[in-house]
């Protein structure tokens, strides 16, 4: 037997071959996903690297790593990534102990549970752009339909978009509306995925109903749970819409969280250069929480 | 340790369906008892209310002398194995066992002492820190069963737990679950559709149909008095022959054979008398059927002539198709294949014949052994 697997085979059929093999097939999606994402993001650090207001769209000079300094200087910039912190942090934990009670309930088989599951999923099928209109609209302080709900049962008018304390809740409370029944979904696909003899095996063991979820429905769900927890943060640190169309970053800049930071910079000031600088930093965050998080993505049957 | 009553249990579903129709059944403590039928019974539905699983419709469940009807699982002190073996993935073996004793609040040096026992007596202790998910079948089957054993409780229940695993493994496991029940001591109740299983392991075995009761006996008497024909044909591998035939002066009409039966087979079962000259259900076990020239002093007039069907020799004996061409019975069991055609019996036959497919065969009836059904109430007919 011919042990030397590249016997016979002179050199040039193997270049041709390395040359039409994949490279060929590959070479569409790869152009394709590189044009979209990597080109951009790779335009954007070299714009970050350089000072550019767009007024004067030639003007753009290079800064190298001192425009860097400036921005992390900026007291502004950690206000808006501690506004940033609030917003997310508010998000995922409501969402997550919501998502899943919710979930936990949804799981259950009762009459009509199947119509509720679909119910719940329709605030994820709607535009986030149309949920902040009709939440803008419902949050009304003279004329929306929650604060006439609240003042049937006594309670006077409050201002949830316009008052400086109470718009960032009431912005996480939209999101926690708008995006909780992805948790409950991503939660429900994991509980179904518990062989029901299983928790029936711990509560013959002496579990009570509690115990069941702490040591055993909970820990065997953890993968998915962590997976919620991903896609929440990463969506909600770029949760841009409802806000802008919501408050707007306001009143005074109460509601200005990172991305919206990085958009007036760029793009209403057009200091094209700061703005790319921000997102910078909104990347790197991002990529570190979610390499964090995919640390605990871990399935619990493995070893 | 306890006693296990069950008294006009019921079971119905929302939908209205009957799962379990008054079941009376008590279980002596110590007691090893089988609950075997065959699939959609109701013996798993049965197991699971006295686990507390499956809510009771109706009827008492008595454990010792505590109703427990409305009883959590969890405060039943029962310990069951599911046939999945159901075990935490996420815990090690040793976790897995002392799982309950944590939940009990066991001291932990007790609780470790415990598990550390049970994985002895199961040979475990090589796995203690492994994962379910790196375990063998054998092994995880055996962890499911130190789950249950180092909770000392009062009941075991266990749930096909043998089904999962490969054919060699189950015998061996088998005579393991009896020999551990032995030694504990612990009421067990046992389902299975294995009727292997059922008559080896079992003090007694129930035999469940319909979710009705049909006879609970020791395998022996099982097999040698079955109540009713679904008991006759579902207890015994390959299953009892059951045909129409009919009692008449001479004896016993079968198909176009009659057989002689002696003044001592009618004796023993004085109730034949009231069904003479009419249609009973006769059955024959396949042991009952011997090679003519290898039976011992077949008597004339207990021989049927036939061709044989097929053959299949397993060695320590010969199963023998042969044409027969009486009526053939359906004893009921829903898993059961037809035999080729209708008009076929099956013979266990000593491995020395000679016979091969296509042969003519005489073939010796030990007709001392048949049993007598009553073709309308299918009950079987002795006193």
């Amino acid at each position: 037997m011919n042990t030397n697997l590249s016997g016979g085979v002179s050199l040039r059929t193997r270049a041709r071959r390395a040359l039409t093999g994949y490279p060929i097939l590959v070479a569409p999606p790869f152009i394709v996903l590189f044009l979209l994402t990597c080109a951009p993001l790779i335009h954007a650090v070299w714009v970050s690297l350089h000072d550019w207001n767009l007024v004067d769209p030639d003007g753009a000079s290079y800064a190298g790593l001192s425009g860097y300094r400036e921005t992390l200087a900026d007291p502004y910039l950690w206000e808006a990534v501690g506004r940033t912190v609030y917003q997310v942090v508010g998000t995922v934990t409501l969402q997550l102990g919501i998502g899943l009670a919710v979930a936990l309930l949804l799981y259950r088989e009762f009459p009509g549970v199947r119509v509720l599951r679909s119910v719940y999923i329709i605030p994820m099928m709607m535009t986030p752009v149309v949920v902040g209109i009709v939440w803008k609209m419902l949050l009304h302080t003279d004329f929306g339909f929650i604060n006439w709900a609240l003042s049937t049962v006594g309670i006077g008018k409050l201002n949830w978009l316009g008052d400086s304390t109470l718009a960032m809740p009431t912005i996480i409370g939209v999101d926690v509306w708008l995006s909780t029944p992805f948790v409950v979904i991503i939660l429900l696909a994991g509980l179904q995925s518990v062989p029901d003899e299983v928790s029936e095996a711990a509560s013959v063991d002496g579990a009570s109903y509690f115990q069941q979820m702490r040591f055993v429905i909970l820990p065997m769900i953890r993968p998915m749970i962590v997976l919620a927890v991903l896609f929440r943060v990463m969506d909600s640190i770029k949760r841009f819409d409802t806000i802008f169309i919501m408050t707007g970053g306001g009143p005074g800049n109460s509601t200005e969280t990172l991305d919206l930071h990085a958009f007036f910079t760029g793009f209403q000031i057009f200091e094209i250069g700061s703005g790319a600088r921000i997102a910078m930093v909104m990347l790197v965050i991002s990529v570190t929480i979610s390499a964090l998080l995919l640390r605990f993505v871990r399935s619990p049957y493995e070893v | 340790m306890a006693s296990v009553a069950l008294k006009k249990v019921n079971k119905t579903y929302p939908n209205g369906f009957q799962a379990i129709h008054d079941l009376d059944l008590e279980i002596d403590d110590k007691e090893f008892l089988v609950l075997v039928g065959p699939s959609g019974c109701g013996k798993s539905t049965a197991l699971r209310m006295m686990a507390g699983l499956e809510e009771i419709s109706g009827g008492e469940l008595w454990i010792g002398d505590r109703l427990v009807n409305g009883v959590e699982p969890r405060d039943r002190d029962i310990a069951m194995v599911f046939q999945n073996y159901a075990l935490y993935p996420h815990m090690t073996v040793r976790a897995n066992i002392g799982f309950a004793l944590k939940l009990a609040k066991v001291p932990k040096k007790e609780a470790a002492a415990r598990v550390e026992a049970a994985a002895k007596v199961l040979e475990l202790t090589e796995q203690l820190d492994k994962k379910p998910g790196q375990l063998s079948g054998g092994q995880r089957q055996r962890v499911a069963m130190g789950r249950a054993i180092v909770r000392q409780p009062s009941v075991f229940l266990m749930d096909e737990p043998l089904s999962n695993l490969d054919a060699k493994l189950r015998v061996q496991m088998r005579s393991e679950i009896a020999r551990l029940q032995h030694e504990l001591g612990v009421t067990t109740i046992y389902v299975t559709h294995d009727q292997v299983e059922a008559m080896t392991m079992g003090d007694r075995v129930a035999v469940l149909k319909d979710g009705h009761l049909q006879q609970v006996e020791s395998p022996q008497n099982l097999y040698a008095h079955p109540a009713n024909v679904f008991v006759a044909g579902f207890i015994g591998s390959p299953a009892m022959n059951l045909y129409e035939a009919d009692l008449t002066g001479h004896g016993l009409k079968l198909g176009s054979w009659t057989l002689d039966l002696p003044e001592g087979v009618i004796a023993s079962r004085p109730a034949l008398k009231q069904h003479w000259n009419r249609t009973v259900i006769v059955g024959i076990r396949p042991e009952d059927l011997e090679d003519a020239s290898l039976a011992t002093s077949p008597e004339t007039g207990q021989v049927i002539t036939s061709t044989v069907l097929l053959t299949e020799e397993l060695g320590s004996e010969v199963i023998v198709h042969f044409e027969l061409d009486a009526t053939h019975v359906d004893s009921g069991d829903p898993d059961a294949v037809d035999e080729v055609g209708a008009t076929s019996a099956v013979g266990r036959f000593d491995p020395r014949t000679r016979v091969r497919t296509g042969d003519r065969v005489d073939v010796a009836v030990a007709v001392e052994n048949l049993h007598f059904f009553d073709p309308t109430s299918r009950m079987s007919i002795w006193d």
